[in-house]
């Protein structure tokens, strides 16, 4: 004989399996719980006369238990499928529940409108698109990171890549752009500068030329050495520069030979009187031989007739 | 570039296949949003579009002795891109950057391929001792991407036909066998 208050007696206060506690409130974990809390009223095990709504696949069904199918385990449960429509589905609850208690009515129709509400939500959130979350195997990472790592090694990218490049240049896919060829770019450096040394020998052409025996010339090659010793600033540094045939120094060298010239043409007389005995024939004639020797291999030497020169050898011994 | 604002990918295509682009690029970040992970390319219209997972990135300011980028157009290097699907990839990815035979400015973008992972460096060259050596100076950030999966179509993970999956337990069944 079924006795509810003796069920609940039993189950309630004492062991129940389907008793889920927590640390404000006891809840039933038995499928078939109206509401989901251990109340007298709400354990489908303590009333014989019970009712819930479920929700399987979208799908609502009313679930009957009434006392006369106590005895029949396996045909406990009646299954009503509710319609889609929430209310016709609330009518159909209130006709199969006609003169049972208000809670059970009122608590299924309460069920019923929330399943209703969360499947509304499911079916607009897949409308959105949420991002979906795959788990990292945390192993497989590893493995990956470290062959990610030996592969790098492998790779020897910096290599590779000048390689490539390299053999890109080698192809011609660059065209002229890079000039590598040293000789040809110096080469084109020299024409530069000869175009150069041309331009600045122009000024001291503006000397006077004349004719001149070339045992002249030879003699004061032998005399200009002795002349270094005695010589100005100006003349030393004409010399220093015929002798050096450098590209970067033949600026300052046709600079100073524009300034000896000049200086030459102008204080011819009054160099000589201060350095050498006074040598007043000499002044003419001593300006004409820098053009010529110029000429020959782009030097500049200043000469004196012999005749300037005698006296000095005496005032040197 | 544009935020994605949750516009379904779908949607973006759709839009920019219209506003007649060549090629998608989205960058995915993970969760706390501290670094990309992903990087879907699609190629429009109706080219193949390909899922990459980004590993180990590098931005520029944490490379030493990095050097600024200029707005030059770069030079490309596909290395090592031997397998059909390799070349697949590296056509795609070439089609990223502008092809002018005109090289101005001595920029490099290299992607390289090896053991499946793609290693993307960007470099300024300068080439010394008349054309026997180069010297690289690291601009820009650098990264390795593995490919997920490619599809043939444009992005359609659902119903689109995929060409390539990575099934890593499948696939992964010799150390030597490598499919890029």
């Amino acid at each position: 004989m079924q006795s509810d208050d003796i069920a609940w007696g039993v189950i309630g206060k004492g062991q129940c399996a389907y008793k889920a506690p927590s640390k404000t409130q006891m809840f039933c974990r038995n499928e078939f719980n109206l509401t989901g809390l251990c109340n007298r009223a709400s354990c489908p095990l303590a009333n014989s006369q019970y009712a819930t709504v479920r929700e399987e696949n979208g799908v609502c069904y009313l679930y009957l238990k009434v006392i006369e199918r106590s005895h029949f385990p396996q045909r406990l449960w009646e299954k009503v499928k509710l319609p889609k429509n929430m209310t016709a589905a609330v009518k159909l609850i209130d006709e199969n529940l006609l003169h049972w208690s208000k809670f059970v009515r009122q608590k299924c129709k309460a069920r019923l409108i929330r399943i209703h509400q969360y499947l509304i939500k499911m079916r607009r959130m897949q409308l959105n698109q949420h991002q979906k979350i795959i788990p990292l195997a945390r192993k497989i990472e590893r493995r990956e990171t470290r062959r990610e790592a030996k592969a790098l090694i492998a790779a020897r990218l910096d290599n590779a890549i000048e390689k490539e490049l390299l053999g890109r240049l080698k192809e011609g896919v660059y065209g002229d752009i890079y000039n590598f060829n040293q000789k040809a770019f110096e080469n084109v450096l020299d024409q530069e500068v000869e175009m150069e040394e041309e331009e600045e020998i122009q000024p001291p052409q503006r000397q006077f030329i004349e004719d001149f025996d070339e045992s002249d010339d030879d003699g004061d090659d032998d005399e200009d050495i002795e002349d270094a010793a005695y010589t100005f600033d100006a003349d030393s540094d004409d010399e220093s520069d015929e002798d050096d045939a450098s590209e970067n120094e033949e600026d300052e060298a046709s600079d100073n030979q524009e300034e000896g010239s000049d200086i030459d043409m102008e204080d011819i007389g009054s160099k000589k009187k201060v350095s050498f005995a006074p040598l007043p024939k000499a002044a003419p004639t001593k300006v004409s031989k820098k053009a010529t020797k110029k000429r020959r291999g782009a030097k500049i030497e200043i000469e004196y007739e012999n005749e300037a020169t005698a006296p000095r050898k005496k005032i040197i011994s | 570039m544009f935020p994605r604002k949750n516009i379904p990918v779908k949607k973006i295509v759709k839009q920019a296949i219209e506003a007649g682009y060549t090629d998608i690029m989205i960058v995915h970040e993970d969760r706390n949003k501290t670094k990309p992970d992903g990087i879907i390319l699609c190629h429009l219209p109706e080219g193949p579009t390909a899922y990459f997972k980004i590993n180990s990135l590098k931005y520029s300011k944490e490379i030493k002795g990095v050097g600024e980028s200029t707005s030059h157009y770069p030079e490309v290097i596909l290395n090592n891109f031997n397998t059909r699907l390799g070349l697949l990839i590296s056509r795609m990815l070439v089609c990223l950057f502008p092809q002018d035979p005109n090289f101005v400015g001595r920029r490099v973008v290299t992607f390289h391929n090896q053991r499946d992972y793609i290693f993307f460096r960007h470099h300024r060259y300068e080439f010394k001792k008349e054309g026997e050596k180069t010297a690289l100076h690291e601009l820009g950030p650098r990264f390795t991407l593995r490919l997920k999966w490619l599809q043939n179509g444009t992005f359609n993970p659902t119903e689109g036909e995929y060409e390539w999956v990575l099934k890593r337990h499948e696939m992964e069944t010799s150390r030597r066998r490598f499919f890029l």
